[in-house]
């Protein structure tokens, strides 16, 4: 029982990273960012390739090229996300709020299309030499209860990284200007804020919690699959508004419920139905508490 | 201040070149002896990628060119107007409407299976993009799993043929249509009073979970493998004609029997009330219109068509497995809906014959395009939203 508590946790804080993505986007712009799902298989992929250049670069060190391969898959995700935000969300800024809609669906297809002509139909193996070292250990808690140390890693990482963000958000002038966006986008101009780079760096910081939680992912599943975006873009929507869309510590909270919910679900009736399930609470949060968890009543605006 | 912008540019293609460079130009191998992967240049292919990615990217190149002397140069403007305006001569006079209906008809006669085959799917692709254009042309609410509700009308009828015994297919269209129709209203129900985009995402979870519960009830729907139809439920010969043209008149009178319908709803109060909440949902709550049942209903009435389709679909094919209700038909049908115009009937039926049937025909000359359909599409809707958000056939002020 406590392991499978464990799993469901380890599963939630990966929903919970990529949520934060979508919130965040969300918060500042009042859009899903629907090509975010995408961006996160990315970095799958980004991982496996970046592990390949960095050890035929560097040849000997595994260590290295792990970390290596993770930074090159931030980087090249936080370029797809740049790139998704100039070419095609910021001229729709103004439109109706189907036109960007539209087009991030578009682009989550064009992605999806891309990696699976231009790399694999099929899954590609996450390279053992790097990950034999977390998934073989183990950390005996207690008698019933053991940690892989890739577990421990991804419950780690998480935490790190949502506390960074966190303070980002609320320490830094950065964190200021996306707030004041957020609010009011008119009036942060006129106080001096870059409305275009405060937007820009939002999309450049969810895509890169996005690779976070890719590397971790395919390290976890051990494999990456062209369209393994489309169900984990689904899931981290439904965390988020499960916390309440445009609150951070929401997402979180929607993120760990979820995957606690998906594997108890997979315990008691089977792993056939979790996806179900994970509908099932996007229909019935819409309809008992459509402002999520933790979010406010947003009254709408003419 | 130009120069800044073209720079800009420039380092977005640079960009785009270097994210993209490993996925396209990079081969994984494992060493054999230690396990070690690496990755090398390899560039037979990138060129592979590139040679099977060039027919469409020139064909995008003529098609923006189209697009922008369609801006500059009547002579374009006036051959789309034109597609326009012998639909409202059609709608005008039911003569005209009659004669083509006889016209189509006719083609049962003369065209061989393989044709036929090819113009009832573009029949039932054209019933699912008018249906899907009642939500998010003339309402404007984007649904996503549109292909959910097709393959629900589907298996409807398929499910009902294989308990009920001599259980025909036009039995199952009302039965079909009804069920669509009510589990539109109770997947709309929750996200409708809220925010246009909850919708979307709702619609497409409706359509996963759907093809997930098919799979997860073997017993009744055949799981993974599907169903097949009886052949005495299937449509029957008449007119002395062979079964497949029977199936393409009964498609074509579905076809004419949607357009009639939307239609005369587009000009009716219903009409007038989806397009004032497209328009404003706030000033149209306001000057009176109930918001949330006229979305509810437009919602079903698409759900409705969809599950009509669905029927035609499964009759016509005799059997139905769980990937009809796949992400790629739902998306297929929304760049359809999107690329002919939104909100206009001649544009849904323009679109779904763009996108159905001239990649079906060339794909015999370039077989590349069965695998590239689908970035195509992304790219279509893409485009489209960036530089005509109306659609081919729309017109700019019902937007």
């Amino acid at each position: 029982m406590l392991e499978i508590i464990l799993n469901g946790l380890v599963r939630g804080a990966c929903y919970a990273l990529v949520a934060l993505g979508y919130t965040m986007v969300y918060g500042i712009l009042g859009m899903i960012n629907f090509a975010h799902g995408e961006v996160f298989m990315i970095g799958m992929f980004a991982t496996v390739f970046g592990i390949g250049i960095a050890s035929t670069l560097l040849p000997g060190s595994i260590s290295m090229a792990l970390c290596l391969g993770v930074v090159i898959s931030i980087l090249i995700a936080s370029a797809f996300g740049y790139s998704n935000e100039r070419i095609a969300y910021r001229r729709l800024r103004g439109a109706h709020i189907m036109a960007p809609l539209t087009s991030a669906i578009g682009l989550s297809i064009v992605l999806q299309n891309f990696i699976m002509l231009s790399v694999t139909k099929d899954k590609i193996d996450f390279p053992q030499a790097q990950s034999r070292f977390f998934s073989e250990n183990q950390w005996q808690v207690c008698a019933g209860l053991s940690i892989s140390y890739l577990q421990l890693l991804i419950l780690g990482t998480s935490l790190v990284v949502m506390a960074g963000l966190f303070w980002v958000i609320h320490r830094t002038s950065l964190g200021l200007a996306m707030r004041a966006v957020a609010q009011d986008r008119t009036m942060a101009q006129l106080v001096g804020v870059s409305v275009n780079k405060t937007i820009t760096t939002t999309f450049v910081l969810g895509s890169a919690l996005a690779a976070v939680a890719g590397v971790m992912v395919s390290m976890y599943q051990g494999v990456a699959r062209f369209d393994s975006g489309y169900l984990m873009g689904l899931k981290a929507f439904t965390a988020a508004v499960l916390g309440g869309i445009g609150n951070i510590p929401g997402a979180v909270l929607g993120g760990l419920i979820l995957g606690l919910t998906e594997d108890l679900t997979s315990y008691g009736i089977g792993s056939d139905w979790k996806n179900l399930t994970t509908f099932m609470i996007l229909m019935l949060v819409l309809l008992v508490r459509p402002r999520g968890l933790l979010g406010e009543r947003i009254a709408h605006k003419v | 201040m130009k120069n800044r912008a073209f720079f800009s540019t420039l380092l977005l293609v640079l960009l785009v070149i270097v994210m993209t460079y490993p996925f396209i130009w990079l081969k994984l191998s494992y060493e054999p002896l230690s396990g070690v992967l690496k990755a090398f240049p390899q560039w037979d292919r990138g060129l592979s990628f590139f040679r099977g990615l060039f027919p469409l990217l020139a064909g995008g190149v003529v098609v923006y060119f189209l697009i922008y002397f369609f801006k500059r140069n009547s002579f374009t403007q006036r051959k789309l107007v034109s597609i326009n305006h012998f639909y409202r001569m059609i709608r005008k006079n039911n003569f005209y409407a009659i004669s083509l209906f006889f016209c189509l008809a006719t083609v049962s006669w003369i065209a061989g299976p393989k044709v036929l085959n090819v113009f009832i799917m573009v029949g039932i692709y054209m019933i699912l993009a008018l249906g899907l254009n009642v939500t998010i042309g003339m309402t404007g609410l984007l649904v996503l799993g549109y292909a959910g509700f097709f393959s629900l009308g589907g298996y409807v009828f398929a499910i009902l043929q294989q308990f009920i015994p001599g259980f025909t297919w036009w039995m199952a269209i009302p039965v079909a249509c009804g069920i669509g129709a009510m589990v539109g209203w109770l997947v709309g129900l929750p996200c409708l009073r809220l925010r246009g985009d909850y919708l979307a995402i709702v619609t497409l979870g409706f359509a996963e979970s759907f093809r997930e519960l098919v799979r997860n009830l073997p017993s009744i729907t055949g799981g993974d493998i599907g169903i097949s139809i009886h052949s005495s439920s299937k449509v029957g010969k008449m007119l002395g004609l062979g079964v497949i043209s029977s199936v393409y008149l009964w498609v074509l009178i579905a076809l004419f029997f949607t357009v009639m319908v939307l239609h005369r709803l587009y000009y009716s109060p219903f009409g007038r009330a989806w397009t004032a909440i497209r328009e404003n949902e706030i000033a149209a709550e306001a000057t009176g219109v109930p918001v949330v049942k006229m979305k509810l209903i437009a919602f079903s009435l698409s759900a409705a068509f969809a599950a009509l389709a669905g029927v035609l679909y499964t009759v016509h094919t005799g059997f139905l497995n769980p990937e009809s209700s796949a992400f790629e038909i739902s998306v297929l049908i929304l760049a359809m809906v999107i690329l002919g115009g939104l909100g206009s009937i001649p544009g849904a039926l323009l679109g779904s014959f763009l996108l159905y049937y001239i990649p079906t025909v060339l794909r015999d000359y370039i077989p590349a395009i069965a695998e590239y359909r689908l970035l195509l599409f992304g790219m279509i809707m893409v485009v489209m939203m960036l530089v005509r958000p109306q659609g081919l056939l729309g017109s700019k002020d019902r937007v």
